[in-house]
């Protein structure tokens, strides 16, 4: 029987440890102990070939360091991880040869020179002859819809078109695997769900494995084949979106939307749990709520009942479908947006 | 790579014309300084006569003259080549760059080449000015001597450029690094005095900088007319200092990305 073929992506015990002088300045000169920041810590993953894979975690969460470590912008502290099969320590030179990346951020790119001259400058890098090279931008240029402002310095960009140009850049070598760090952020609406699309047809239309860490749970849930979720640099739960819903996120979402003190006797329902608040078009407050299974046939009821108790107004009651933010929320107690640390995702 | 850093860099400088102006304006105006540093207090002739007491020949303002456009020279590529890792880390390009398979060195150099071609026109430009302005005639017996030296001054320059740039991968304060390493070279390699009027423990090392030997050599060549057989004693060490500085910079700048990437200092600026 023939040997399974290697994943495209695989990690084994992933740990990188980053000692942080305490003080700054002058008083960072002395000899003191350093803190000692986990980012990522002992993670196992497996991404296979012609994946989208996302990585949904909070700011700080790992993410970031986790795809230069994979990159080998970074190297692990503990742990081992292959690309294509190759060693991201001992082959690293041929790992970027595999790899395309793309770190989020409006730098990176040489904002005084336009697309073509910065797609150039980088296959110059990667060792691709003249002719082959000019071919090859033109032609992703045209994959990212840029053609048309190609030799436009790329200051007058938008931050999308920047985005778009950043991706040229990373599949300039045609590379079978890219990793896209935060590729969204920062996106009006538009050309974020302008990149989604762009991002799947990589996918779907030309073959590549696709890594991509964001902390949108809407972009990890519509665009990911699986989606690993990490938090404190640990990967808390990996799977299809709707396995880790179905698995994770069971019970009912409400959303409640009300004017007034409502919170408490809202929260005071048994079983309920408060999943989050945010105000409301209509000048109130919306309430997402999850309640268990058995309440079903009563907890609309219950819902609208303690709005009235408490003085408020119901101005909306609705059942939702779960997401992974409570997939998120009922696996580490918190939602995506509370969590704070001080690594470098920040 | 060569020819991807030339499109870059002249693409990037031509960009800011005040740049070239800058590049055409600060060595006429080092020259000066240095020259009414002295003429302004005591006469020319004095001062000419006071240099041949200490033992040198030729002019002393042919003396200055190279002195401030040589190391104008260096300070160009040390800011194309050793600068290069930081001038990538503040466009936030840095990490792009390392992303790729191209070598580091090759680089590296690709970037100092740049820096001898864009610096080396101006300072030509320069120092034919300046010599112009102050009334300076250079005595070339052998141009054979005069292209060894300057080529050998140049390359030990890179080598510099590049030894500097691999402390520069793990640091992020490079940039005022580099300005606090620039001025005391400057000093050292004796720009604007003769270096045996330096303190014994500061010529010791004078002696152990490529720019003492280059400003040397090309002053020997340029004022004196010295031959290729007579600058043998500037231009060994110079060969043996591009050596050393070439090898201690290629492993330097390996062991320095390995320790960046272990600390996680590559990304910031």
């Amino acid at each position: 029987m023939p040997s399974p073929l290697p994943a495209a992506i695989e990690v084994r015990g992933l740990t990188k440890v980053f000692d942080r002088k305490r003080e700054r300045g002058w008083k960072a000169l002395r000899r003191a102990p350093k803190e000692r920041i986990t980012a990522v810590d002992h993670v196992d993953l497996a991404v296979e070939e012609g994946e989208l894979f996302g990585l949904l975690g909070p700011n700080a969460a790992g993410k970031t360091t986790l795809v230069k470590v994979l990159a080998t912008l970074l190297l692990p502290t503990e742990g081992t991880g292959t690309i294509a099969g190759l060693d991201i320590v001992k082959d690293a030179d041929a790992v970027r040869q595999k790899v395309g990346v793309v770190l989020g951020g409006d730098r990176a790119l040489y904002w005084r020179l336009t697309a073509r001259e910065n797609l150039w400058y980088f296959s110059q890098l990667y060792n691709m002859p003249d002719a082959p090279a000019r071919k090859r931008i033109d032609e992703l240029l045209g994959v990212v819809g840029l053609t048309d402002r190609a030799d436009e310095r790329v200051e007058n960009y938008s931050k999308g078109m920047k985005q778009r140009l950043h991706i040229a850049r990373g599949l300039l070598h045609d590379p079978s695997i890219l990793l896209l760090d935060e590729p969204t952020i920062g996106l009006d609406p538009h050309a974020a769900r302008s990149l989604r699309a762009l991002v799947r047809d990589l996918v779907d239309q030309h073959g590549r494995t696709v890594v991509l860490t964001t902390h949108y749970m809407y972009e990890a849930d519509q665009l990911s084949d699986r989606v690993a979720i990490i938090n404190k640099g640990r990967i808390v739960a990996c799977d299809t979106p709707a396995a880790l819903k179905l698995r994770h996120a069971q019970g009912l979402v409400y959303l409640v939307e009300a004017r007034g003190p409502v919170e408490d006797a809202l929260r005071k329902l048994p079983g309920v749990q408060l999943l989050g608040a945010v105000p409301s078009e209509a000048g109130g407050m919306t309430y997402r709520l999850r309640a268990p299974d058995a309440a079903q046939d009563r907890i609309a009821g219950e819902l609208a009942e303690a709005v009235q108790q408490s003085k408020g107004t119901l101005l909306g009651l609705r059942r939702e479908e779960a997401t992974l933010e409570d997939v998120f929320v009922e696996l580490t107690g918190s939602g995506l947006r509370e969590e704070r640390g001080g690594d470098e995702d920040e | 790579m060569v020819r991807a850093g030339w499109m870059k860099n002249w693409r990037l400088s031509t960009t800011y014309p005040s740049w070239v102006l800058n590049r055409l304006l600060g060595p006429v105006v080092a020259v000066a300084l240095a020259v009414y540093s002295y003429t302004g207090l005591v006469d020319s002739a004095t001062i000419e006569q006071a240099f041949q007491r200490a033992g040198e020949t030729g002019s002393f303002t042919g003396f200055l003259i190279l002195g401030q456009t040589i190391f104008a020279f260096f300070t160009g590529i040390n800011w194309r080549g050793g600068m290069a890792v930081q001038r990538e880390r503040w466009a936030g390009t840095l990490e792009m760059i390392l992303l790729a398979p191209a070598s580091r060195v090759a680089w590296i150099l690709s970037e100092s080449l740049f820096g001898l071609v864009d610096s080396g026109w101006t300072v030509f430009l320069s120092m034919l000015v300046a010599a112009m302005l102050f009334g300076v005639s250079f005595h070339v017996a052998d141009p054979l001597a005069v292209a060894m030296v300057i080529v050998l001054t140049l390359a030990a320059m890179v080598a510099l450029g590049l030894f500097f740039a691999g402390f520069y991968v793990l640091t992020r304060a490079a940039g005022p690094l580099s300005q606090a390493v620039s001025a005391p070279l400057g000093f050292l390699s004796g720009t604007q005095f003769p270096v045996a009027a330096l303190p014994s423990a500061a010529q010791a090392v004078s002696y152990a900088l490529p720019v003492t030997y280059g400003l040397l050599g090309v002053r020997r060549a340029l004022l004196s007319g010295a031959t290729v057989q007579q600058l043998v004693p500037d231009m060994v060490p110079l060969v043996l200092m591009t050596v050393v500085f070439t090898v201690l910079g290629v492993w330097l700048i390996g062991r320095m990305e390995a320790r960046a990437k272990r600390t996680g200092s590559i990304h910031a600026y």
